[in-house]
């Protein structure tokens, strides 16, 4: 089959996909029959014509790209992950020896960082619905987003789904030096600690593209270690009307969002995901899906970044001379603007849209982004401090306005005009009582590149919550 | 999160009146720090008082090691420990966990509706454990998963070995898919109060090789297969040990409680050793709940233990190799043969029957009482475990013991699985009455080429004898490096021995672990058969704990003051380190120079 007939099959499968009612689960309330992979058209991958002539236009001929998914483990006797899809440690064999020598006996497909062993067998189901959702081969119910993706299986979380941040740390060096051009960690806590930090900053630093989860606990991803990395492309969930899914954490690290509820994805054999997760209110098997329960459908952050990691693997293999972390940037600056409007701490830069960015230019790109908003000055004069980024690839300048919040076109500039691009900086501090009258305002940081394109982020605020 | 180990007290219900092991789930509190390439990693630790520590490699030479380390200590010498030659960087070691899945009932909308009220199903119980500790809080992360037991990747990617469409998940010879087909539970989390139970469907057939137990707090965790949770019992019995009261009244009021509960006493046999009487019990329904009975067992007056009947496998496997009695000469038995034949010297062999009639053997086999009820027999087991120790040597037939002229008294406390068969099965029952007859007897030497679970009416009688002086050898086991360990070689005080080939490689068959102390040949030896004039050759590590009575009982002739512990002890102290992660091997010529007795013939070049 060639790589072409793959990607009119696949095109194919998205449009019957679409018209595909529910065989099973569902419940009472869903009425309405849920599209197995009803999120493909949101982000641009839909079977239209246009992305058909996207594909066939920008990706040619795909390149494999080599994915680290640092997880629970893959179930690689499922038969929509054969071996095609997995990448494949060419310097090692089954032989009882180093052979590559990296200090690793047997690491043919990845590793098991839990048992120390070279099975990196998903356990949990976690892994599983994260890698097919990256690159289940064409064929299946839920076929991937990159069918030239290769999962490189690291094992890190255990059958419970929990893992220690020196495996991690271990799983992201292995993945930086065995290939990996984009790794994806569906995974992290408060905490995650300077060793785990310092090993994702080498991957970035390498140019890989390291894609992280918000996470589920519906709160600022400041106090959320992975997430809030500087460099790491953090995704946000949204659900089937494009909103910002409810338990979706949220904050100034939140790069892009992407679909995160009721995702149908593969489902590794013997396993009970959300019943293994210890969810309160769940029948068990309730979330297989299909003959043999081959299938499985859960929600959460976790399966938005997948999505975002094989669109990066996607474009990574339709544009060869793209570095992952321009891939990332590309995904970004291509995402397609959410309500609220501009860039903002629920959602980032929008939503993902795949075509869009297929045809992005990775040479440009403009930023806007409030971090924050704090009071300054003195009890007599008081400021208000802004603090954020605007930089762009020929910055042309930024300006700080405010609207209140009942008046949203009633612009009125605020702070000084830059001239100099600004990163997770102090991007104006202007006189508070110039914001009188209404306590809810709209701030808006416009970033205009030399050519007059321009990108706002916005931040609202309450007066009466400044601290 | 604070500085604790969890305990888990009691890890199995089968038998509420002994509790097996406390599982002790690792260390919570663990530190990392990563040390740039080139650092001595060892140093690093000695100078930080740093111990248990494992390293992972990190890209370009540079290392991970982590340690547990409590919140106090680690907190008094953060500073300087970070601050450290080579230290890049250095924190608490996060537990992190996966982003998903979201719990359906924040969507009330797809919410599945309540499982329908039915009749609760039978359960059968795998795990049962009372979690140490009051705190709620604690008890609420830990939870215990029936996982399939994994197939290695070289089954699966094996070069010789294509990944087949439809492979299996599981061990080899596990059903396909082992946890499709259960239906029922595979996960549990403690309640409030600490208990942690899973149970399947009563009748839900598990394969104990094909499933590991995981017991899991958070990152804590450890997996341990089904086999060790759930030993290999006789279904619907049961045993009690009934102390002995002057009048021997306590029979009459048990025999009143068996009648009225339908219990039907199978058998009551004296365990002299113990000064009480073993009571055999069939419980009316083999299926019913064994440890609840077991609990009303253990309340009836008189009553001072009661436990499921154990049942326990012969270490035997029939795999021809080359032939070559390379035994003797390893141990050093040949050369100690010059100078002792081992006359004199009793070595009580509880197996399967002995075959007293065999060429080999004449006038060297002794008792010959069966246990099992399956009355005596010359089997293929006992004789091959009697041969190694006691065959007769110039006779011109087959090989020859390591102790020629030592005696054996046979205990038949295991019945093959047919008459020619290897295999063999034992009970607790017949075991702790073959144990009772050795001690009885004062035998110096006791050997076991027997293995099955942990048995605490066994553990007392093998405590007893070895402060009798008795030394107990018994098999490593069977079941590989990775095996679960196997009783009574795992007690403490029995010798436990591996088994190694004619070039002192480790068996891959073997048992391995803290509790196997030393190793001797058990690949291929040449054993005597019933009725046959010509030997076969077996491996195991049966044959192994035999060779190792026989050098036992060469050793007692040339000391005969000495006691079979005395002669154990210098046997483990004198073993020569093992090759390829074989235990020590035995030395015979190292153990006599121990004991004081070496004779001449040690000091010559081996033959």
């Amino acid at each position: 089959v060639s790589v072409r007939a793959l990607w009119a099959l696949i095109a194919s499968l998205m449009c019957c996909a679409s018209g595909a009612t529910e065989e099973s689960g569902g419940g009472p309330g869903s009425s309405a029959p849920y599209p197995d992979r009803w999120w493909a058209d949101h982000i641009g991958l839909d079977a239209s014509s246009a992305t058909t002539d996207v594909l066939a236009q920008h990706c040619a001929a795909p390149q494999p790209v080599t994915v680290a998914v640092i997880d629970t483990g893959i179930d690689y006797l499922h038969p929509d992950l054969p071996r095609t899809q997995l990448w494949v440690n060419a310097g090692e064999k089954l032989n009882g020896l180093d052979n590559d020598h990296d200090g690793y006996v047997g690491d043919l497909i990845g590793w098991n960082f839990v048992d120390g062993d070279n099975n990196p067998f998903d356990d949990a189901g976690h892994g599983t619905l994260i890698a097919g959702l990256i690159a289940a081969a064409p064929g299946g119910r839920s076929p991937g987003i990159n069918p030239s993706a290769r999962i490189m299986a690291l094992k890190v979380l255990n059958a419970a789904g929990y893992g220690r941040s020196s495996d991690l740390a271990a799983a992201v060096d292995f993945a930086r030096t065995h290939g990996a051009r984009v790794i994806n960690l569906s995974l992290g806590d408060a905490e995650l600690g300077e060793v785990g930090a310092r090993a994702v900053r080498r991957a970035i630093d390498a140019g890989v593209l390291v894609v992280a989860a918000a996470g589920n606990q519906a709160r600022d991803t400041h106090d959320f270690g992975l997430a809030d990395l500087d460099g790491v492309l953090t995704v946000a969930a949204t659900d089937r009307d494009d909103r910002r899914a409810k338990f979706a954490n949220w904050g100034r690290s939140v790069r892009i969002a992407a679909p995160g509820v009721d995702i149908l994805g593969l489902r590794a054999r013997g396993t009970d995901l959300i019943a293994t997760s210890g969810a309160a209110v769940y029948r068990p098997g309730a979330a297989s899906v299909g003959p043999e329960g081959r299938y499985y459908r859960a929600s959460g952050t976790s399966f938005a970044a997948a999505i975002v990691s094989g669109s990066a693997s996607l474009l990574l293999s339709c544009r060869p001379t793209l570095t992952g972390v321009e891939a990332g940037r590309l995904l970004v600056q291509s995402a397609r603007e959410l309500e609220p409007k501009g860039v903002n701490l629920q959602t980032g830069y929008g939503l993902l849209d795949v075509r869009a960015a297929l045809t992005g230019d990775e040479k440009f790109w403009v930023e806007a982004q409030i971090d924050a908003v704090a009071l300054g000055g003195s009890a007599e004069a008081p400021t208000i401090v802004v603090t954020g980024t605007t930089d762009a690839s020929a910055f042309g300048g930024a300006r700080l306005r405010a609207a209140p919040e009942s008046y949203p076109d009633d612009w009125l500039d605020v702070g000084a005009p830059l001239a100099t691009a600004v990163h997770a900086g102090k991007v104006a501090e202007f006189d508070a009582r110039t914001l009188r009258g209404p306590h809810r305002w709209i701030l808006e940081l416009v970033t205009t590149n030399s050519d007059g394109k321009t990108r706002a982020a916005r931040y609202a605020l309450d007066l009466r919550a400044a601290p | 999160m604070n500085a604790r180990c969890l305990t888990l007290l009691g890890a199995l219900a089968l038998a509420p009146a002994v509790l097996a092991d406390p599982l002790t789930l690792g260390p919570s509190e663990l530190r990392v720090v990563e040390l740039a390439a080139g650092t001595d990693v060892e140093a690093f630790a000695a100078r930080n008082g740093i111990e248990g520590f494992e390293v992972q490699p990190l890209g370009g030479g540079a290392v991970a090691v982590r340690f547990p380390m409590e919140e106090g200590v680690w907190r008094a010498h953060r500073e300087a420990l970070c601050s450290d030659h080579g230290v890049a960087g250095c924190s608490s070691d996060a537990c992190l966990r996966d982003l998903g899945p979201e719990t359906p009932a924040a969507d009330a909308a797809r919410a599945e509706p309540p499982a329908p009220v039915t009749e609760p199903a039978p359960e059968a119980a795998i795990f049962d454990a009372q979690l140490s500790g009051t705190d709620a809080t604690a008890h609420a992360a830990v939870r215990v998963l029936l996982l399939p037991h994994r197939a290695s990747l070289e089954s699966v990617f094996g070069a010789a070995n294509p990944a087949p469409s439809g492979a299996v998940a599981g061990a080899a010879g596990c059903p396909a898919v082992p946890g499709e087909a259960l239906r029922g539970p595979r996960m549990a989390s403690a309640s409030p109060d600490g208990h942690l139970r899973l149970a399947t469907p009563n009748g839900t057939h598990l394969e104990p090789g094909c499933w590991d137990v995981l017991v899991v707090d958070r990152c804590v965790s450890q997996r341990r297969p089904l086999s060790e949770q759930r030993p290999d019992i006789e279904p619907g019995h049961a045993l009690l040990l009934v102390e002995a009261r002057p009048g021997g009244k306590t029979a009459v009021g048990l025999e009143q409680f068996a009648a009225s509960h339908g219990i039907t006493i199978l058998e009551s046999t004296p365990i002299k050793a113990l000064d009480a009487t073993l009571v055999r019990v069939a419980l009316t329904d083999p299926a019913g709940d064994l440890p609840a009975a077991l609990g009303l067992l253990m309340q009836q007056p008189g009553v001072s233990a009661a436990q499921p009947e154990f049942r326990y496998q012969t270490s035997t496997h029939n795999d021809p190799f080359a032939w070559m009695n390379y035994g003797a000469q390893q141990t050093g038995a040949d050369r100690l043969q010059l100078a002792t034949s081992g006359a004199g010297v009793t070595v009580a062999v509880i197996d399967t029957g002995v075959d007293a009639g065999h060429a080999e053997l004449v006038g060297r086999v002794g008792g010959g009482s069966d246990l099992t009820g399956y009355g005596t027999s010359g089997d293929r087991h006992g004789t091959a475990v009697a041969g190694l120790i006691a065959a007769a040597a110039d006779n011109g037939i087959g090989a020859y013991g390591m102790a020629p002229e030592a005696k054996v008294v046979s205990i038949k406390a295991c019945e093959p699985e047919s008459p020619t068969s290897l295999g063999a099965r034992c009970w607790s029952s017949t075991l702790a009455r073959a144990l009772d007859a050795a001690i009885a007897l004062k035998l110096p030497v006791i050997n076991m080429s027997l293995g099955g679970p942990r048995d605490p009416l066994l553990e007392r009688l093998i405590a007893l004898a070895a402060s009798h002086g008795q030394l107990i050898v018994a098999a490593a086991g069977n079941a590989g490096p990775d095996g679960p360990p196997s009783y009574p070689a795992a007690y403490p005080g029995v010798l436990a021995v591996g088994a190694i080939d004619s070039h002192a490689r480790p068996w891959p068959n073997s048992s391995r672990g803290e509790s196997v102390a030393v190793s001797a040949a058990g690949v291929g030896v040449p054993v005597p058969v019933p009725g046959e004039t010509y030997p076969a050759q077996l491996s195991g590590t049966s044959m192994a704990a035999a060779h190792v009575s026989g050098v036992a009982a060469l050793l007692l002739a040339l000391k005969p003051g000495a006691s079979g512990t005395e002669v154990g002890l210098a046997l483990r102290a004198s073993a020569r380190p093992g090759a390829g992660g074989a235990p020590a091997l035995i030395d015979g010529c190292a153990a006599a120079a121990r004991l004081g007795v070496a004779p001449t013939s040690c000091a010559e070049a081996p033959k």
